[in-house]
């Protein structure tokens, strides 16, 4: 069962630690040993953060400036925002897609018996020219659409 | 038209100023803010996560987040707790992705300068080392809590605020992670304090 009772010097350890003066503790140290493994645990996290802050100071270590982050925050804030007043344009530029392929799918269903009637006046070459023009204002259309994803 | 930017053939209204209107804090105080918290947030990822170029993307990251997400008034206090909080998860997000622990901390032996035990470097890069082997026994909760417990000085309730745990657990799991790392930094047979 752990104990999970503490010493109520360790407040003073620390400050003791903060300020380098641990001479004062010796005794406590050696007969408390929450009170020594505080000093030791903290002794090393503290030297390793001093390191850490001493490497950024020396440059050996990089960090942006505030104003790089925050130009670079503003910039992609910006394209978020962005992206979300498009959200309604793309739903309804996709909504116009589907209703005119909707449309031009009924039209050639309601047009389909005069359009074979018609073709069989036609001579096969005028239907080819016909229906490759077609497929090419389809194709363009639907690029047009798709390009800018 | 200046209230206009073009986007493609679409015009957007002030999207530069809606931007920036979303930012949480004008630009005068995220520089001090920054100059404040930068630092010791570098140093608390880079320790977490044991790569400094993920500690480089995730300080950007978390003040991004930061200037976005909605705050309670509140002081300095209060943000830098916010700051760490979304650090940390960005951390453990981080962590759940790659699905393994955080890799050991690269000590760059030959960025530090003198390598003679005798010197002050030399001694760093050898109580570096001891914690370094020493810390990859702790579990990542415990490393969080022992640095902001004993390096940022940080209470319990802010522990927990940035830990996402109950402020009266913090004393016992603090305690344990103490005594765990204290146990094996003793193991190594280094006397520090």
């Amino acid at each position: 069962m752990l104990n999970n009772n503490t010493c109520p010097r360790e407040q003073e350890v620390l400050d003791a630690l903060q300020s380098g003066r641990m001479e004062p503790l010796r005794e406590h140290l050696t007969a408390c040993t929450d009170c020594a493994d505080l000093a030791l645990v903290a002794g090393f996290l503290r030297n390793e953060s001093e390191i850490v802050q001493e490497e950024l100071s020396r440059g050996n270590a990089h960090l942006p400036s505030a104003s790089f982050v925050w130009w670079k925050s503003k910039l992609r804030a910006k394209r978020e925002t962005q992206e979300q007043a498009m959200v309604p344009l793309r739903i309804a530029e996709k909504a116009a897609l589907g209703a005119g392929g909707l449309a031009a799918a009924a039209t050639a269903w309601w047009f389909w018996p005069s359009a074979t009637q018609a073709t069989a006046l036609l001579s096969p070459s005028m239907v080819l020219l016909a229906g490759t023009a077609a497929v090419c204002v389809m194709g363009f259309a639907l690029y047009a659409v798709f390009a800018k994803e | 038209m200046s209230d206009f930017v073009t986007t493609g053939n679409v015009f957007v209204p002030a999207l530069e100023q809606a931007a920036e209107e979303t930012f949480q804090m004008d630009e005068a105080r995220f520089h001090a803010f920054y100059e404040r918290t930068s630092r010791p947030l570098w140093a608390y990822l880079s320790r977490l996560t044991g790569d400094r170029t993920a500690a480089d993307d995730l300080v950007q990251e978390s003040f991004y987040r930061l200037l976005r997400v909605k705050l309670p008034d509140g002081g300095d206090a209060m943000l830098k707790s916010y700051l760490f909080r979304i650090a940390t998860n960005l951390v453990r997000d981080e962590w759940r992705k790659r699905k393994t622990q955080p890799p050991a901390l690269e000590l760059e032996p030959e960025r530090i300068e003198g390598r003679n035990p005798e010197s002050r470097h030399g001694e760093q890069h050898e109580s570096r080392a001891v914690l370094e082997h020493a810390m990859q026994s702790l579990k990542p909760r415990e490393r969080e809590m022992l640095w902001l417990a004993y390096v940022e000085g940080s209470s319990h309730q802010e522990i927990s605020q940035v830990c996402g745990l109950k402020t009266a657990s913090i004393r016992p799991l603090l305690l344990r992670a103490r005594r765990k790392l204290a146990g094996v930094l003793r193991g190594k047979k280094v006397a520090h304090a």
